[in-house]
């Protein structure tokens, strides 16, 4: 066996295991990430920013919470706890918009209920998404969005151009079949095009990273 | 508020979910510190280490092949 041969079993080894490790923890994840999404709007909102909004796109997205509508009392513990932090700032900082009312609301609905209500609380709301689930691809292609922004940032950090950027994106598409530089790469692409760039090379890669993300994920 | 340290931990996994190894690689690094005597983590976090080092190699290998092939048809 060749070393690339070796190499690429091995790879196949670890990205194996990396996969299964963490599925195990799937739910765990997301609601430790909607803890962490949280918390971000509460540290946000201690700076000044208006996040009034974000937090009612909090409290009706329910894609992170388990499928039995139940939290850990711990969780619950540890959301009451961010909670109390937001409603603070948000009493300091309420500008009498009905949003802003609104938001205080809910938080204080939450804080005032018993732990075991609180599954109860997701329950009643689940039926909105149910019945619109186009907020669903809105809210994911937003968070697409902000997660894209970052990525550019990082692969952009240093560089002159952005054909350099691209060059950068489209490479991490190919090689870790990375989803997001793809998505990134076909942004970068279509602005350039319309810049009047010469972007058939960049297309013609990007079609090979498409691919080889395709055939990882039939693989797996 | 929740510790940075378990946040970085938590987007390092998320990372691992979708792939993003090197974003992966930096948010546990990120973690590290208050994680370093957490088997699992470092089972999870070297894991990936070792994963980002096979990968960069191959990229290698598979670059050092393509200049030998344009090598010989510069020769004939």
């Amino acid at each position: 066996m060749s070393r690339t041969e070796s190499l690429k079993r091995l790879e196949k080894v670890l990205e194996s295991f990396l996969e299964r490790a963490t599925a195990l923890k799937d739910e765990r994840l997301s609601v430790l990430d909607g803890m962490n999404r949280l918390d971000d709007l509460t540290r946000l909102s201690s700076e000044g920013a208006k996040v009034a909004d974000d937090v009612a796109d909090w409290f009706a997205d329910k894609s992170f919470w388990p499928n039995n509508g139940r939290l850990r009392d711990a969780d619950c513990r540890r959301i009451e706890g961010i909670l109390e932090h937001l409603q603070t700032n948000l009493q300091s900082s309420d500008d009498g918009s009905p949003a802003h009312s609104k938001v205080l609301g809910v938080i204080e609905d939450w804080l005032s209920s018993s732990s075991s209500d609180k599954g109860s609380i997701t329950l009643r709301r689940q039926p909105e998404s149910a019945e619109a689930p186009e907020i669903d691809t809105i809210h994911r292609f937003k968070s697409s969005l902000e997660s894209l922004a970052g990525l550019f940032e990082n692969l952009a950090h240093g560089k002159q151009h952005l054909m350099s950027t691209l060059d950068a994106a489209l490479t991490k598409a190919n090689e870790e079949k990375n989803t997001e530089a793809l998505l990134l790469s076909a942004c970068v692409i279509y602005f350039m095009r319309l810049d009047n760039y010469k972007v058939e090379p960049y297309v013609k890669r990007l079609r090979q990273a498409e691919q080889a993300i395709k055939e990882s994920s039939a693989d797996a | 508020m929740l510790k940075q340290a378990e946040k970085a931990y938590v987007k390092a996994l998320t990372a691992v979910r979708r792939k993003d190894y090197q974003e992966a690689a930096e948010q546990f690094e990120k973690a590290s510190g208050f994680f370093r005597n957490d088997q699992e983590f470092r089972l999870l976090s070297e894991t990936n280490r070792l994963l980002l080092v096979v990968k960069g190699e191959l990229a290698r290998l598979e670059k050092d092949s393509e200049l030998q092939i344009e090598e010989v048809f510069t020769d004939g």
